[in-house]
């Protein structure tokens, strides 16, 4: 059967294909892909650090010192001054929207990835 | 290939433009269109989001806030000199004064709310909050003694025994106190939103410390929240906020200390004198952002059974509250806002309509 | 001006009744997102393209969606609607590519094009203004990758009734002006 083919089908066709693979890459990429620590203190403008490295970040504030740990693509609030322990006892910050908070400090800590960014959050 | 070009009119690529360009903004509007401000006022952290982004002056914005939310945190300060300090010594004395104006607003909400919640909302009770520790920054034990407690409770005080007559007070019991942890964070959310409007800001959310109440929409698209997991770092559940629309808990895990193996935290029962069992936390959902505050300890004071009964009779249709086994019950209208994460969803309860005793 | 039908006219409307049975048998089809359909019934909007030329196809077109509607009970539902959203996008592809059939570009490619305008339409148009979801693009690929599929198919097919000899003479060929 003559299907009519010309070189203008060859062209729309490899386009569409790579649209459709595209798609499917982009789309399902993994999620571990752009993962960050926003630190957002009061009074500051907030402070972004990646995860890929493993460091310490140290964080002054009103009441003291808060130390964070980035270890292997995760991040925690290591120590932090406060009776409660509150900033340390939320563990490993792990996937996006895992937050931590220092409120002798007046900081926050928060992952942020691929996700739709939450425009606030409740605690 | 002059023909090729032919065939395609300038119009028609015009049109294929026109028809790409929503792919193009879709992929674009991914990312953050609002801004953040975060700031350290009424003894916690505020973080003010503004819509659209970049049209808002910040620091204008954040000077304002914080200096009226500082005004009112000294103002409304349960234990540190200010207008309910006053208020209070003056109660005691039983003769007849003006009140300071910042704190009629409270006595107001405080008296109706607690005849709404059969007394189980008592901003009169300061006495018996600062007895288990709580009127200083660090809380700290030791507790009270339970038989003081017992005669502190044989007869309470009661917002009741405020007389008012327009600005005009008079207090009637010797152990009143006012403490209004319950309810002044509520008033300064909705006093912040008022002056966001008064500054022509037209859609931002207010959080202080957590609680929060919205001011109009982010464009088409709804505010999105998220919950925290109270015992850790994760995300509990999501939920989608309106224009107006408050968000208030009361938990267990807020201020407190440890006392001999138990945990002792501020929100206290007025039937037993002593912090409230059973309910980790309470969350309500409401327009009115002094009410969420009031209802959310209220909630958690009534406890797992009678929860219900309280949140109907306070005209609060959507409230979420949280078991010490770290179970949740919702009511049939908070269901359909809250999004779970995975791992909660299979400890989620939808609270039945005649649940509860009714008292 | 005259309202009897002339021979054009018939064929668009028989073209369209086929169409609008097409678009029927196409509803049966199950589909991830609801409303969304591989829309197997462009086959006559290309063989009313390439025989009878773009307006002809548009009126097609438009006349199997308006009736297939009224013929399913779902008149201006979000069905309808998406089926206009992707009819259209489809039509104005084909609008800009038809132009270079038959020396640069043969059913096939028109049939694909058309395809993926008619999935890359509805799902903007149900992303837009039906279900404003974050995550809806999640389903965006498998509906991509199903498009391309039925977009060959529906290539082929057309492919091989232009070659019927009843179709033939009335299809634009090289030495041939456009109908239309």
């Amino acid at each position: 059967m003559n299907l009519g083919l010309r070189w203008g089908d060859v062209v729309v066709v490899m386009l569409a294909a790579t649209l459709v693979a595209s798609s499917f890459t982009l789309t399902y990429a993994p999620a571990s892909g752009a993962l960050r620590l926003v630190v957002s203190q009061a009074g500051e403008s907030p402070r972004t650090f990646p995860l890929n490295e493993d460091r310490t970040v140290d964080i002054a504030g009103p009441a003291g010192l808060t130390r964070i740990e980035i270890h292997e693509g995760r991040a925690r609030c290591l120590r932090s001054p406060g009776s409660q322990g509150i900033c340390e006892r939320a563990g490993w910050l792990e996937r996006h929207g895992d937050m931590a908070v220092s409120l002798p400090n007046r900081l926050v800590l928060q992952l942020q990835g691929d996700g739709t960014p939450f425009d606030s959050m409740h605690f | 290939m002059t023909s090729a070009v032919a065939g395609i009119r300038r119009a028609h690529v015009w049109a294929l433009g026109l028809l790409l360009l929503p792919l193009l903004v879709a992929g674009c509007t991914a990312h953050t269109d609002t801004d953040r401000l975060t700031f350290h006022a009424f003894g916690t952290l505020i973080d003010i989001t503004l819509y659209p982004a970049g049209a808002h002056d910040l620091a204008r914005l954040e000077s304002a806030l914080s200096a009226d939310l500082e005004i009112m945190h000294a103002s409304w300060h349960a234990w540190q000199p200010g207008s309910v300090g006053r208020t209070n010594q003056l109660l005691v004395l039983g003769g007849e004064f003006s009140a300071p104006p910042s704190v009629l607003p409270l006595i107001e909400r405080g008296q109706q709310l607690e005849i709404a919640t059969d007394g189980l909302f008592n901003p009169a009770l300061g006495r018996l909050v600062a007895a288990w520790g709580f009127h200083q920054d660090e809380p700290a034990g030791p507790p009270p003694d339970p038989e003081w407690i017992a005669d502190l409770l044989a007869d309470p005080p009661r917002m009741a025994d405020i007389e008012r007559n327009g600005v005009r007070l008079r207090g009637h019991h010797p152990e009143l106190q006012l403490d209004f942890g319950g309810l002044a964070k509520g008033l300064a959310v909705a006093r912040s939103i008022d002056l966001l409007q008064e500054l022509g800001v037209e859609h931002a959310i207010v959080n202080a410390g957590g609680d929060l109440m919205t001011l109009g929409r982010p464009g088409h698209r709804p505010w999105r929240i998220g919950v925290r997991d109270p015992h850790g770092a994760g995300v509990l559940a999501s939920i989608e906020l309106d224009g107006g629309e408050a968000l208030f808990t009361s938990g267990d895990y807020e201020r407190g200390y440890a006392w001999e193996g138990e945990r002792i935290h501020h929100v206290i029962d007025p039937r037993s004198g002593r912090p409230s069992q059973g309910l980790a936390a309470a969350t309500v959902l409401h327009t009115d952002p002094v009410l969420a505050d009031a209802a959310a300890t209220t909630l958690m004071i009534a406890g797992p059974e009678a929860w219900p009964a309280h949140a109907r009779k306070l005209g609060v249709e959507r409230a979420m509250v949280v078991l010490p086994d770290g179970s949740v019950e919702l009511t049939p209208a908070m269901e359909p806002r809250v999004v779970f994460e995975q791992a909660t969803q299979s400890s989620v309860r939808v609270a039945s309509a005649t649940s509860g005793k009714d008292r | 001006m005259s309202f009897t039908p002339g021979s054009v006219d018939r064929r668009i409307a028989a073209l369209a009744a086929l169409a609008m049975g097409l678009q029927l048998i196409d509803a049966t089809i199950p589909s991830p997102v609801p409303g969304i359909k591989p829309g197997l019934a462009n086959v006559i909007t290309l063989v009313a393209l390439l025989a009878l030329g773009w307006r002809a196809a548009m009126a097609v077109t438009l006349l199997r969606i308006v009736g297939a509607s009224l013929l399913m009970g779902t008149l201006v539902s979000p069905g309808f609607w998406l089926s206009l959203a992707g009819g259209l996008s489809a039509l104005s592809i084909l609008g800009i590519l038809a132009g270079l059939y038959p020396r640069h570009l043969g059913p096939v490619g028109l049939a694909v094009a058309a395809a993926l305008a008619h999935t890359v339409g509805q799902f903007l148009f149900a992303w837009a203004v039906i279900i404003p979801h974050p995550q809806l693009p999640w389903l965006l690929p498998p509906l991509l990758l199903a498009a391309l599929l039925t977009g060959l198919v529906t290539g082929i097919l057309t492919a091989s009734v232009l070659a019927d000899p009843r179709i033939r003479p009335y299809v634009r060929d090289r030495s041939r002006t456009p109908a239309g």
